[in-house]
């Protein structure tokens, strides 16, 4: 554990497991210290089943991909458990399921419902149940990692996993190709990895993690590990801001709320179109969310977001919540005269506020 | 601030001259030159109606600027009323709006209690003396008051908005050069005497309670309006059309709302005219002129347009210079279905010049089941010209819609979506075609995709040809088109646009049975929450409850909207 | 030595020696791709008036020697391409013959991909002007070479897996007002935010020089017509000087496309080559009024041409070859290729002798100055069409 904690760490804490977080929700972690804050981001809230149950009401009943991507957005927007809905789309990105390559309604909700159902759960259970969805296999075939000849008779009919033991090669069902690659070590080292892109910016996890997770497959326990190791406040902002964190970052301090719909074609604009990621190996992210454009496009977007905000917080709290205050002694001073609106919009202007 | 300097001055040179005036209405005070104006000329009844509404209740539901509130409680306490009172004291002689060019607007509420605006005076005139208390932005209100002889008096509380009070009239403009301008003797004429205004009033009727004037002579020539006035698509053909093309040559526009007992009637005039290019042309009534709508079970909304559909697709070109995307694949597919034929003179000059379209909620057949979405079923009813060859034009159209569902049924294959299946039953003594989507392979008969809403149907009953969304509304217009056929009602020879809504509870339990599609809607597409969006459905869908019904009647440079509340 | 860094350093490494073994031979050289949806006919547009096959097949759409706008060889111009006749005078147009691929495709959606992803399989995902995007746009320097210029969702083409392409719908999108950005240029002390703020000054300073192009931007005479707007939209963004290097434009709309006139086309196909001839006009002549024309190639192409002979509705089904436009300052004019033989048809359309690749090729290689092969895969040689 961590001796030193503060506002900065406590931004980077909710970065990494939240889309966004207020000022009130910042002085609480600040409060409460790491561990007690990790336990209570990795815990499930009260809230959560009532909230899923306004949620539902809100998918139709033929959702599109577009549907299905601005459903999730309000979720994002919303959920009182976002680490979940973090964890999906950390599974989203791994399995890269274009909504693009699923034209069928009510396929992309499935394909997002099964990640959120094992997103914090267990990795075999998800990949065994990726394995025979109709959206994954509509989009990218079969799963990553595992042997192709195996899903040679597997296809989908009708919206439906569909398997022809007439069309099968190869010595292996799906399900023991799936099962085989559970079991080869690589396995475990490569997702482990992926994991630890999101959540330590690139660097290599703890060895007894990577063990751990290649006997149980626990996701959950793997990402609390992760936050609770020593190297997890070395990822201090290492990290650059998809475009949804970005908008999300400005617009929940704020009290703003962006119409998914709205929000779903200004993410697009910005090489971030949910849920429909540019191939199967899902954003690159990283340096590629910034080029010339897209940062001119967050400025415009930023300045958007701003206009809305009803009550702009005062000078002090919008410096700590929204960048911590951590920034080179310079650049606070170009800001000191500025207020409200104004030092929303340069602060969202600054490379403080891309990086995560 | 240098402008009230000034304006100081010439106010107090006025204000001496103006004291000498006998008392004038508002629009006799005011000058012309108005692009549009506005007069509520009997609030009382205006007041009337929005209290059976119950509408003040509604206003005071939302949370209002507390600054303003407590100005309101004030006064209300002073004039010994509440805030309904309050509001018919204020504007009791008349409110009068009016928008000059250059952005300036003034509005003149003409009270029947001088004192109300005595306490309104001494309530600026205290807060005009009392040091101001910054709040924490550095900017200072500029707050100017000054009481002139001959009862004059001019404040600002903003220095943007300026009010003026003599005797019982309030004046507030949004500029200070404009109270300016309002107090300064005039070298031109009074609104009310400028010729167009005054054409305007008359056409408004004897006795409105509120009435407008728009000045098309001068929006004419405004290059926004030209362009909102030029524009051509779709809508136009259908209704906008030959609203636009009078407008265009308009000088005026006048619009009188007049309010009997539980019927308002809201009457637009202009003297542009529809003459017979573009779309007079199409939409010039002639005779025989219209039949009356048509009328189903669970009725919707019922239109009748006179629309000389040979004349329009003649005109196209001219009409539709630019050509669309749509416009030219609809034109590939009409030729299709209709192969051979000349789209003008063999297709669309067989029609007789009218159109009637009927939208009305459907009964769902509980052995086919019922969609999630409940959409209205609709129609569109012509009827064939008498042909001197003889030639079943019916056949004509009831082939190239078997092509069009046919295309219709292939393009869903495309895209592995289910086609429907052709059938024919004969009702009232008519055989028909309809096409349905199989239900064999749904599971939930409860809870069927959008797509079951669908049932296409067309009939040819005699000369009358009905192409509808769903067999139930058509066999529903057979009854309707067999009725009408017996009993030849009279036609209407000057109108070319008529819509009916009858039964406007008919509406509301649509959207209820649609209620939570409709809030996701709205949750997804406005960001607001389930909470709320529900909160506006319920109140939109609460305003239908209050209308009986509703009728707009359209003729060549007239309107009528008649509303009836229950 | 952390892994990042070292994989950072040899992508580096691997990224300069590529550079350097493909060293651009015309620096700030622009192309614009102007997409045409709905099959344009060719057959139509660069008219063989004096073949008495074209008479014979085209019974009402034919136009006749007094109609066209010669250009020699018997051919003519459509009486609406006057901008682009006048063009092809100054030798500044050039008509590229006969183009297409073996087995084309009839049908719009796939036909249009063939084009856009310029991949004989129907599973490749993007398009050859977003692997051009991949491979430039460097991650290290944020520079965007290709952009989407329009008001329609983003064509394959420009479909890429790493680098994010922008749709711009007007200049002003890519505009920023001056004073919004204090402190973006201070040092930092870390790599990552060092790049990201010097990023970002770049990209605020195109923003701010975006916004300086619109304010003094005279008003050129483009119509009042969607493609020359977009053309205007790509002028400014050149003017700005943003590393832009590539646009793609569009006319047609989304699928079908206004171009596919299966009935009455004479009318329709007269309007929609009279847009496309004022708008390339009208950019031509912006360009060259400030001394930009030689910098910039266009290129037109449309997903297939349309039959030979007329339907019984006085239009056209979907054929296969037909013209490519190449306009610029550099080009080298005329009629490049033979117009096919309408003796020698394949199933009532055109056969192509001139694979759309080797056009890309030279839009690529003898302009652009980048290699092709590892945009289009090898075996597609530049034509000559470059002065």
């Amino acid at each position: 554990m961590p001796q030193t904690w503060n506002l900065a760490l406590a931004g980077h804490l909710l970065r990494r497991t939240t889309f966004g977080f207020t000022s009130a929700q910042l002085q609480q972690a600040l409060a409460d210290g790491p561990a007690k804050t990790i336990n209570r981001l990795l815990a499930v809230p009260p809230d959560q089943v009532a909230f899923e149950q306004s949620v539902a009401a809100l998918i139709p009943p033929e959702a599109t991909s577009q549907d299905s991507g601005q459903v999730w957005l309000y979720r994002m927007r919303n959920s009182p458990y976002p680490l979940l809905e973090k964890a999906t789309l950390f599974w989203y990105n791994f399995f890269g399921v274009a909504g693009s390559r699923v034209p069928q309604p009510g396929l992309m909700e499935q394909h997002i419902t099964l990640l959120r159902k094992h997103a914090l759960g267990r990795f075999d259970q998800m990949l065994l149940a990726v394995a025979q969805d109709p959206a994954a296999l509509l989009a990218n075939g079969p799963p990553p990692l595992v042997d192709r000849e195996a899903f040679s008779g597997v296809t989908v009919l009708r919206g439906e996993y569909h398997f022809d033991p007439a069309r099968h090669r190869g010595n292996l069902s799906p399900e023991d190709a799936v099962r085989k690659t559970l079991s080869e070590p690589a396995t475990a080292q490569t997702v482990v990895r992926r994991v630890g892109r999101w959540l330590l910016a690139d660097a290599t996890p703890p060895a007894s993690l990577t063990e751990a997770f290649a006997h149980d497959y626990d996701i959950g326990k793997l990402i609390a590990g992760i936050l609770r190791s020593d190297q997890f406040l070395d990822g201090y902002r290492q990290d650059i801001k998809s475009p949804l964190e970005f908008a999300l970052n400005l617009a929940i301090p704020l009290g703003v709320t962006l119409p998914p719909a709205e929000l779903q074609a200004d993410l697009s604009a910005l090489g971030q179109r949910i849920p429909d990621p540019p191939s199967r190996d899902g954003w690159p992210g990283g340096r590629r969310w910034l080029n010339h454009y897209t940062i001119v496009g967050r400025s415009h977007l930023a300045a958007d977001i701003i206009a809305k905000a009803e009550h702009p917080p005062d000078r002090q709290t919008l410096l700590n919540t929204l960048i911590q205050n951590d920034a080179p002694r310079e650049v606070l001073q170009s800001l000191a005269q500025l207020d409200g609106n104004e030092l929303a919009k340069a602060i969202a202007n600054l490379p403080e506020f891309q990086l995560s | 601030m240098a402008v009230f300097g000034r304006l100081n001055a010439i106010l107090l040179f006025c204000a001496l001259a103006a004291a000498a005036q006998p008392s004038p209405t508002a629009d006799q005070w005011l000058p012309e030159g108005a692009v549009y104006a506005f007069r509520v000329e009997q609030p009382g009844a205006l007041l009337d109606l929005a209290a059976s509404l119950k509408i003040p209740e509604m206003l005071l539901a939302n949370p209002t600027d507390p600054g303003f509130q407590r100005l309101v409680e004030m006064l209300s306490k002073r004039a010994g009323t509440d805030y309904t009172g309050l509001i018919r004291q204020f504007t009791g002689g008349g409110v009068t709006y009016v928008l000059y060019p250059g952005d300036a607007s003034v509005i003149v509420f003409d009270t029947q209690n001088p004192q109300l605006l005595d306490v309104l005076q001494q309530f600026v005139k205290a807060v005009a003396g009392t040091p101001v208390v910054s709040p924490a932005s550095a900017k200072k209100p500029s707050i100017f008051y000054q009481e002139y002889p001959g009862d004059v008096v001019v404040w600002s509380l903003d220095g943007k908005q300026v009010f003026a009070r003599t005797g019982n009239r309030l004046i507030l403009t949004n500029q200070g050069e404009t109270m300016k301008v309002l107090f300064a003797p005039r070298a031109h004429g009074s609104l009310a005497a400028s010729p167009l205004y005054a054409q305007a009033r008359q056409a408004a009727g004897a006795h409105p309670a509120a009435w407008g004037f728009i000045n098309m002579a001068m929006l004419n020539r405004y290059p926004p309006a030209q362009k909102a006035l030029a524009n051509n698509d779709l809508f136009d053909i259908v209704f906008n059309g030959p609203l636009k093309q009078s407008l265009r040559g308009a000088n005026w526009v006048s619009l009188g709302l007049s309010i009997e007992g539980r019927k308002l009637r809201l009457h637009a005039a202009t003297d542009g005219k529809l003459d017979a290019t573009g779309f007079g042309a199409i939409a010039l009534p002639a005779e025989p002129g219209i039949l009356p709508n048509l009328s189903v079970p669970r009725e919707l909304a019922a239109a009748t347009f006179w629309r000389d559909l040979g004349q329009f697709y003649g005109l196209k070109d001219t009409l539709f210079p630019e050509k669309t995307s749509g416009g030219i694949l609809a034109e590939n597919f009409l030729e299709i279905f209709f192969t051979g034929r000349d789209l003008n003179q063999e297709v669309f000059s067989r029609l007789e010049p009218q159109v009637r379209l009927i939208v009305a909620r459907q009964q769902y057949d509980p052995k086919i089941g019922t969609p999630v979405e409940q959409y209205p079923a609709a129609a569109l009813v012509f009827r064939v010209k008498p042909a001197p060859d003889k030639e079943d034009f019916g056949e004509v159209l009831e082939e190239a819609w078997q092509k069009a569902v046919g295309l219709t049924n292939f393009t869903r294959g495309q895209q592995a979506l289910p086609g429907v299946l052709l059938d024919r039953e004969t009702y009232g003594g008519v055989t028909f075609t309809y096409g349905a989507f199989s239900t064999r392979s749904q599971k939930d008969r409860a809870h069927l995709p959008s797509n079951f809403n669908y049932r296409p149907a067309i009939v040819r009953d005699g000369p009358y040809i009905i192409l509808s969304t769903t067999d139930g509304l058509a066999r529903d217009l057979i009854d309707a088109v067999n009725h009408e056929d017996s009993r030849q009602p009279a036609r209407q020879s000057d109108t070319h646009t008529l819509v009916e809504v009858n039964s406007p509870a008919e509406i509301a339990a649509l959207l209820n049975v649609n209620r939570s599609g409709m809030i996701r809607q709205s949750v997804l597409s406005k960001g607001q929450k389930p909470e709320q969006a529900a909160l506006e459905f319920d109140r939109n869908v609460a305003w239908l409850d209050k209308l009986a019904r509703a009728r707009l009647s359209m003729t060549g440079n007239q309107a009528d909207l008649d509303l009836e509340l229950k | 030595m952390t892994r990042r860094t070292f994989l950072a350093a040899s992508s580096f490494l691997a990224r300069a020696a590529a550079q350097t073994a493909v060293k651009p031979d015309r620096d700030g050289a622009i192309l614009v791709v102007l997409q045409l949806a709905g099959g344009n006919d060719g057959l139509n547009t660069v008219i063989p008036y004096e073949d008495d096959l074209y008479g014979r097949a085209r019974t009402t759409l034919r136009l006749t020697g007094n109609q066209v706008q010669k250009i020699g060889s018997g051919l003519g111009f459509h009486p609406e391409l006057r901008g682009m006749a006048r063009l092809f005078n100054e030798g500044r147009l050039s008509v590229v013959q006969g183009v297409g691929y073996p087995n084309m495709h009839r049908d719009h959606i796939i036909g249009m991909q063939s084009w856009q992803t310029a991949s004989p399989s129907p599973q490749e995902r993007t398009g050859w002007l977003g692997r051009v995007a991949d491979r430039y746009a460097d991650a290290d320097r944020g520079n965007v070479p290709v952009a989407f210029v329009g008001r329609i969702p983003a064509p394959m083409a420009i479909h890429s897996r790493e680098a994010i392409v922008p749709t711009i719908r007007e200049a002003n999108d890519w505009a920023l007002s001056a004073g919004i950005d204090p402190g973006i240029d201070a040092r930092r002390d870390t790599a990552l935010a060092e790049f990201v703020a010097h990023t970002s000054v770049t990209a605020f300073s195109s923003g701010h020089r975006m916004a300086g192009v619109i304010k003094s931007s005279r008003t050129p005479d483009y119509p009042d017509l969607p493609l020359a707007q977009s053309f205007h939209t790509v002028a400014q963004l050149i003017r700005a000087d943003l590393g832009l290097r590539i646009f793609l434009v569009e006319q047609g709309g989304a699928s079908p496309g206004e171009f596919d006139n299966h009935a009455n086309q004479a009318g329709n196909h007269a309007v929609s080559l009279r847009e496309l001839s004022q708008s390339v006009a009208a950019f031509c002549d912006d360009l060259a009024h400030d001394r930009l024309l030689d910098r910039v190639l266009l290129m037109t192409f449309s997903e297939f041409g349309r039959t030979v002979t007329e339907n019984g509705r006085h239009g056209t089904g979907h054929g296969a070859a037909a013209p490519v436009f190449l306009a610029g300052g550099r080009v080298k004019g005329g009629l490049i290729g033979q117009h096919p033989s309408l003796a020698d048809l394949d199933n009532d359309a055109l056969k192509p002798h001139t694979d759309f690749r080797s056009v890309y090729a030279t839009a690529l290689e003898a302009w652009l100055g980048i290699p092709a092969a590892p945009i289009l895969g090898p075996g597609f040689t530049p034509i000559d069409a470059i002065a």
